[in-house]
């Protein structure tokens, strides 16, 4: 009788063990189901996003002298930013003072939705991949490093992260994917095709250019933090405020 | 069981379930509480078993229909945002009109909104705009009132497509499952000096069961 007993106890404990077996199974379905297909969709997202940004920019007019549209007062004159460029690439092959603010501010307003939580860089680069004609980074930058550098929910960050923008001529044509890339973690890139034209050249014989723009979630990457004293990157400060020289004068 | 074994004779009942089943009816042993009763140890784990199971078999079934639910509602969003933005542009209020048609279909399986804003907006109100001044007439399918945050063309019409299902729940602060997405746009506008000029927008689209 009493081993019956046991015998009894000890099936139903292998029951419950199977059934545990299978709970836990079930538990690890239910927690990971649709986390692939989460990501897929937030990567379509994301690069659905960069794709309309670069076609935005491509559309876009602004005022000639560098300001956004919003800014600007009525009686300015407006361009295409896309002609800009070109009218800029003819004239000295590199990107005026006006055309680099316009860039800055339509990007600027274009990722107006996630500006407080990525960073990113828009590029022209030479179809043959040697040299960038224009670079531009829009970083997050702690104007007061004593404070970014205390660490707790207590501090608020957001009166001394500043977003900048920097127009970079680096020396070597990989330092996106050498130095930034792999510190960003998950990039979501698009790039386009643009034609400039030489001034001593036809319209069909235009040079093609890459067209880029590469999105991550901001983060201290300390090559983005010395872009100001990295001689690699060769950058300066696009001040969206400021007014630009008048080149005549 | 004496009368049991008086009813039924003792031999026929061994004969119909073995001799172990013939002693149940015939004789009380030493310790024997009964059929159930002297099974109760091994009963606990098989109730705890069959508990634990169908809660976690519920739970996990719930999650499942709701995470199919949170996919459909954002594959339907990406596939009516390309629809929506087209090219990325919007060159007239009738061009966005056409395309809210296209999206706007009579059986589409989830409520939505879409509005264009400036791209100077600040888009910590854009919830605010959906939830508390814009609303749409489920029976109609025509908008009760729209959010004046949202940019208008010069004869003020607002670039705003929106569709309620007829049995769906109205969009509010306190909607549970919603999907929100912003994306840029370029759009002509035509400015105070009456110039026309192609200006970067945010479409926001909202969607919710």
């Amino acid at each position: 009788m009493n081993s019956r007993g046991q015998a009894a106890l000890m099936d139903s404990i292998f029951f419950l063990m199977i059934v545990s077996t299978i709970c836990t199974t079930l538990f690890f379905f239910m927690v990971n189901y649709g986390g692939q297909v989460d990501k897929q969709v937030s990567s379509f997202y994301s690069r659905d996003f960069a794709a309309d940004s670069l076609k935005v920019v491509s559309y876009i007019n602004i005022v000639r002298t560098g300001d956004s549209v919003f800014a600007a007062a009525d009686n300015y004159e407006y361009d295409y930013l896309l002609a800009m460029m070109k009218e800029d690439y003819a004239d000295k092959k590199e990107f005026s003072c006006e055309t680099r603010k316009a860039a800055a501010s339509t990007l600027q307003s274009v990722l107006k939705p996630f500006d407080d939580s990525i960073d990113y860089a828009f590029y022209l680069l030479n179809e043959s991949q040697t040299e960038y004609l224009f670079l531009m980074f829009a970083v997050h930058e702690c104007t007061d490093p004593a404070v970014c550098k205390q660490s707790g929910a207590n501090v608020d960050l957001s009166e001394v992260v500043r977003r900048r923008y920097y127009y970079c001529k680096p020396q070597n044509k990989d330092v996106l994917e050498k130095q930034v890339f792999p510190y960003a973690g998950q990039v979501d890139s698009s790039v386009g095709k643009v034609t400039f034209t030489q001034p001593e050249t036809r319209d069909t014989q235009g040079i093609p250019f890459v067209m880029g723009l590469s999105m991550w979630v901001s983060k201290d990457i300390t090559v983005l933090n010395t872009l100001q004293t990295n001689r690699e990157f060769n950058c300066i400060l696009i001040d969206l405020e400021s007014i630009c020289p008048n080149p005549s004068a | 069981m004496g009368t049991v074994s008086g009813i039924i004779p003792r031999e026929y009942l061994i004969d119909m379930f073995g001799k172990k089943m013939g002693s149940f009816f015939v004789r009380k042993q030493k310790g024997f509480i009964g059929p159930i009763g002297d099974d109760l140890p091994s009963l606990v784990p098989i109730v705890v078993s069959l508990l634990l199971f169908f809660t976690i078999f519920s739970v996990t079934l719930s999650v499942y229909n709701s995470k199919n639910t949170d996919i459909r509602e954002q594959t339907d969003m990406l596939s009516a945002a390309r629809i929506m933005k087209g090219d990325s542009i919007i060159l007239s209020i009738d061009e966005f009109k056409t395309r809210c048609d296209t999206v706007k279909m009579k059986n589409y399986p989830s409520s939505f909104m879409f509005a264009v804003y400036k791209a100077d907006y600040d888009l910590g109100e854009v919830m605010l705009d959906f939830t508390n001044e814009t609303s749409i007439d489920p029976a109609t399918n025509i908008p009760e009132k729209i959010s004046k945050s949202f940019l208008r063309d010069e004869s003020d019409a607002p670039y705003f497509c929106g569709f309620q299902k007829r049995i769906g729940n109205r969009l509010s602060s306190s909607t549970r499952s919603y999907v929100i997405r912003y994306y840029p746009v370029a759009i002509q506008v035509k400015l105070n000096s009456g110039v026309y000029s192609i200006v970067p927008g945010i479409m926001a689209m909202v969607m919710w069961e």
